[in-house]
């Protein structure tokens, strides 16, 4: 019973920091939820998860060689 | 990212391209990053990033993130899962504070290697740029 309280409590401060993404402006159920996932990625996409519960979300999508001299970061937005 | 500069610089190597959500206008974006993420997941995120821009003026109602998965091909059972229970909102949310923390305040905002460019720019100047990049990273 303890250990399950323990990681109740282990599993609240991870996932309790509240909403996604910035558009800040709703706290959906889509926003809150738990940090799982199981990614697989293409060839060129880094997926970046690796061990861990906070690893667990996929490193942000990619294109091209991980050894490019050059590297285009886009912060974007779809609307 | 314009095709072109796929083409140029991403093929032979030169150029690697890092996507980085920032959602900042309502909660739709929000939706939107994190149903791309679900398609990430499932090895198809650019194809569905590309039907959210080519739809983006139709609006990112659940019912329409809902019909571009389809369209882009995913196992929808899986899709939907991920999507309503936001399994990817962490990676999204980590995406927007990294933007938040460097400066970010608009979109699009690109970072290539240490140069900053804010906003839609004429091909030529991310040809400029990423040429100058890579004369600096070869030494030159």
């Amino acid at each position: 019973m303890s250990t399950l309280l323990v990681l109740a409590a282990l599993a609240a401060t991870i996932f309790g920091c509240g909403g996604a993404g910035g558009g800040g402006s709703s706290n959906s159920s889509r926003q809150q939820a738990s940090e799982t996932s199981e990614p697989s990625g293409r060839k060129s996409e880094d997926t970046g998860s690796s061990g861990g519960i906070a690893a667990q979300q996929p490193g942000p999508p990619t294109l091209g060689s991980a050894g490019a001299p050059v590297v285009l970061t886009e912060y974007s937005d779809y609307k | 990212m314009e095709p072109k500069l796929y083409r140029e610089y991403v093929e032979d190597g030169t150029l690697r391209i890092e996507w980085r959500d920032f959602p900042y206008r309502g909660q739709e974006s929000v939706n939107a990053a994190v149903a791309a993420r679900a398609a990430q997941a499932q090895g198809r995120f650019w194809e569905y990033h590309d039907l959210l821009y080519e739809n983006q003026f139709s609006g990112f109602s659940d019912e329409n993130l809902t019909s571009f998965a389809r369209e882009a091909g995913l196992d929808m059972r899986r899709f939907e899962e991920d999507y309503e229970s936001a399994r990817y909102a962490g990676a999204v949310q980590a995406d927007f504070r990294e933007g938040q923390s460097i400066g970010v305040n608009g979109t699009p905002t690109f970072i290539i290697n240490d140069q900053v460019l804010v906003g839609l720019q004429p091909i030529g100047v991310f040809e400029n740029v990423i040429e100058d990049a890579r004369r600096e990273a070869e030494g030159g």
